[in-house]
């Protein structure tokens, strides 16, 4: 598509850009990644007047200031803006916070760009009894601005007039005056950058400073002499005046502000008095912040997993009905081949349904999380939680992912999107498989009534409880070793409450829902097709759906079972293996495999019985329990890790989490029967205890070579 | 980043309530000083601790008109006047 101009959105967090996006874009709008980061990249386009304006939203950051190798938000938008050079920039103010919104719009018109203000939120504004002298602040950048309330859509068919205006002015006389001691800073360093800054057509002015304030990127140099150079004016002046360009450039920007906003900005009301300090006294109240937080995640948990299962239940059976049986006997009676017709019902509809199936929970919970972030509320939660979560380096807000996990992994997978920082997300990513999901009861309650009766809550428990310490122990292993890096130190806003809009919710979580079924769905369904063929057919290709102890995932089964003796499950008892292979597709398939199989192994006996029969005891059971918590997460989960981390992180959770099931799962059976063969069960024990070790050892010296440079 | 004179404190001794003003920034984490001053704490700007969060930290402050939470322990980088 060609368009008449492209125009970038950029502003401050919590300015209101989202609404602004959707309102100007509508459904034409695209998501994907800026190249070679995960950060989400969201464009779109407009159509007026027959012309087609392209918009792209910048990430949002509090200025354009790369605060550390580690700071992609920043690293984007600057480079979109020196290197794309868009033909209009479009800056979105909060109107209720304009003071602090200012210091980016000052770097933008030091960059001497074509600049479009956008004076947003000025009912919350006017609700706080802020005035703001519009025409006062056209005057001081000499540009277009706009007032809006954008999520009334006020403002906006103006802005679009805007835009489509012919020539923007360009304000290239915009100086903002330092001190004495910065603008001789700044003379010394013009002279070397000039060539640089021509060649690029960016203001040499801007460049000067912008480097005095701290980038150190080896383009904006022009040489890596320079840099060295520039490295030692910025050197020579904290010697000298005992303060840092840096600080110096900050101080001269807010000086500039403070001086502008005396003249447009009228408060005529204390601030503490308005809604967000009566709401926030509750929300963040000593009594009552964490009782409120935790009644929120209850919620949520209630809102997500709840109702979200009410959903699956008619969802499978529609599947079952329309994708698989349905399907199945359309095809046959239309004559086609059997096998084509099993790998097409039984593969790809019931891999089309098992994704259908995680619908309505993404679907919720990205609904509740949406409204969580959009009104203010997820502020407080990592407000309120910061110092416990604290102790995994991780964010308070990493918190509702690992609530979300003991429904289900694949929304809290998903979730994990609301961590800013990939590392974060990586080491939430890696702590959510063990709590234990929604899933896996069925099979702990199974195993309960079969073994322990009236211990068998107690049981169940303990179950949950291994979970969240095998968790938490991941959790700080992974963040002294493969995620190392100083703590990223806490700089929240906590934004103003707002009622959230509906428009901004729908799209956000249609978009999530989207790339769910869109990217994980394309991973899913091939391995459900897969797991089934080998589930329903024999060795010699016939197909046995009445005979499942034939199947070749049956054979194999079989055939590996050796390899869980350690764990106590004798060869005899192959069906379990084979129940661990179906549990992959989903973690209630255990139940059905294994009641299947036992049935046909029965003779004269019920199902349980040759359960209990073929299992080594409470001892046994536990430990089969104990592996099932643990190991893999199924299909539809490791397909949203490979779409919303990668193939390689998938793999990595897959070998973390089944080793440490094998292990530790082991490593409870030998203890616990340690009397029956001492010697043979220490050699194991020891055996693991080494081989834990060496896994921590390997992870230290793989993160050992981490450099502290996450911020 | 000068030493701190016989009347400056640091971010640690503040209470709820307390009203400061930014007097300069400890040697530290240099990256974290920036996004202080992005965020607008700059010498001379004043600004009140709104609240201590319920486990006693981070704290939130009120700067230039809007809330932002800090933790004591990292904040103790801006000392006071």
């Amino acid at each position: 598509m060609s368009f008449y101009k492209t125009a970038a959105l950029i502003g401050n967090p919590n300015c209101g850009k989202t609404t602004i996006f959707n309102a100007l874009t509508g459904s034409h709008q695209y998501v994907g990644n800026w190249p070679g980061v995960t950060v989400e990249k969201k464009s779109g386009f407009f159509e007026k007047d027959g012309k087609t304006v392209e918009i792209v939203d910048l990430p949002g950051v509090y200025s354009l200031s790369v605060i550390s190798s580690a700071s992609e938000d920043e690293k984007i938008t600057r480079d979109y803006l020196l290197f794309n050079k868009p033909d209009c920039v479009i800056n979105i103010l909060d109107a209720s916070n304009l003071e602090r919104n200012l210091y980016m719009t000052v770097q933008l018109f030091e960059m001497h760009l074509p600049v479009i203000l956008v004076l947003n939120m000025m009912d919350t504004a006017a609700a706080s009894k802020i005035k703001i002298d519009v025409l006062a602040l056209a005057h001081v950048f000499n540009v277009p601005v706009i007032p809006m309330v954008a999520s009334k859509t006020k403002g906006i068919e103006e802005l679009k007039k805007q835009i489509l205006q012919a020539d923007l002015h360009i304000n290239d006389h915009f100086v903002v005056p330092y001190s004495s001691h910065i603008e001789s800073a700044v003379s010394e360093v013009l002279p070397l950058i000039d060539p640089v800054a021509r060649s690029h057509g960016w203001s040499t002015r801007w460049l000067a400073v912008h480097l005095l304030d701290g980038d150190t990127d080896l383009r904006l140099f022009g040489s890596a002499d320079n840099k060295d150079r520039i490295e030692k004016i910025k050197n020579d002046f904290s010697q000298k005046y005992d303060e840092d360009t840096d600080t110096m450039v900050a101080d001269g920007r807010y000086g500039y502000i403070t001086r502008i906003s005396r003249n447009l900005i009228m408060r005529c009301d204390r601030l503490s008095k308005n809604i967000t300090e009566s709401i926030d006294r509750i929300a963040l109240g000593r009594y009552t912040g964490l009782p409120l937080f935790f009644f929120v995640m209850y919620l949520m948990f209630l809102w997500t997993i709840t109702l979200g299962d009410l959903l699956i239940d008619p969802i499978s059976q529609f599947g079952d009905k329309y994708l698989v049986s349905g399907f199945s006997s359309l095809m046959s009676y239309l004559g086609m081949p059997q096998w084509l017709n099993v790998l097409l019902s039984e593969g790809v509809g019931r891999g089309v349904s098992t994704v259908a199936t995680f619908i309505p929970p993404i679907a919720f919970l990205f609904l509740f999380l949406s409204v969580l972030e959009d009104s203010g509320y997820m502020a407080r939660g990592a407000f309120v939680m910061d110092k416990l979560m604290r102790n995994f380096n991780l964010p308070g807000t990493a918190f509702v992912p690992m609530i979300v996990a003991f429904g289900c992994t694949v929304p809290a997978v998903m979730g994990t999107r609301i961590l800013s920082s990939y590392r974060d997300r990586l080491i939430t990513l890696m702590m959510t498989p063990f709590m234990s999901c929604g899933a896996r009861l069925p099979v702990y309650a199974l195993f309960a009534s079969a073994f322990f009766g009236r211990q068998g809550a107690n049981i169940v428990f303990l179950l949950y409880l291994t979970g969240i310490f095998i968790a938490v122990v991941t959790g700080i292993l992974f963040k002294k070793t493969l995620f190392k890096g100083a703590p990223v130190p806490l700089i929240l806003e906590m934004p103003p409450y707002h009622l959230p809009i509906i428009k901004n919710i729908a799209v956000r979580t249609w978009d999530r829902l989207h790339g769910f079924i869109v990217r994980a769905g394309a991973l899913i369904v091939p391995l459900v097709v897969v797991l089934n063929l080998l589930n329903s057919f024999d060795i010699k290709g016939n197909f046995i759906p009445q005979t499942p102890e034939r199947s070749i995932l049956s054979d194999i089964g079989r055939s590996i079972t050796p390899i869980f003796k350690p764990m106590g499950i004798t060869e005899q008892n192959w069906p379990a293996t084979v129940g661990l292979f179906t549990g992959v597709m989903a973690k209630e398939a255990i139940i059905g495999t294994l009641d299947a199989l036992y049935a046909g192994l029965a003779e004269g006996a019920t199902s349980t019985q040759r359960l209990v029969a073929l299992f080594d005891g409470k001892t046994g059971a536990f430990s089969y329990l104990l592996f099932v918590l643990l190991y893999m997460p199924c299909l539809s989960a490791l397909g949203a890790i490979a779409k919303e981390f990668s193939l390689k992180w998938m793999g990595f959770v897959i070998i973390w989490t089944t080793g440490q099931a094998y292990l530790l799962s082991t490593l409870f059976y030998q203890s616990a029967t340690i009397s029956r063969n001492f010697s043979s069960s220490f050699y194991w024990i020891s055996g693991i205890i080494v081989t834990e070790l060496l896994i921590f050892t390997a992870l230290f010296l793989a993160g050992k070579g981490k450099k502290d440079d996450s911020f | 980043m000068r030493e701190p004179k016989a009347d400056q404190r640091s971010f640690m001794e503040l209470k709820a309530g307390d009203k400061a003003v930014v007097a300069g920034f400890f040697k530290g984490n240099p990256a974290y000083r920036k996004k202080l001053l992005v965020m607008g704490l700059t010498p001379g700007t004043p600004f009140e601790i709104v609240r201590i969060a319920p486990m006693g930290d981070p704290v939130e402050i009120m700067v230039r008109g809007y809330l932002v939470s800090l933790r004591r322990q990292e904040a103790s980088l801006i000392f006071i006047n």
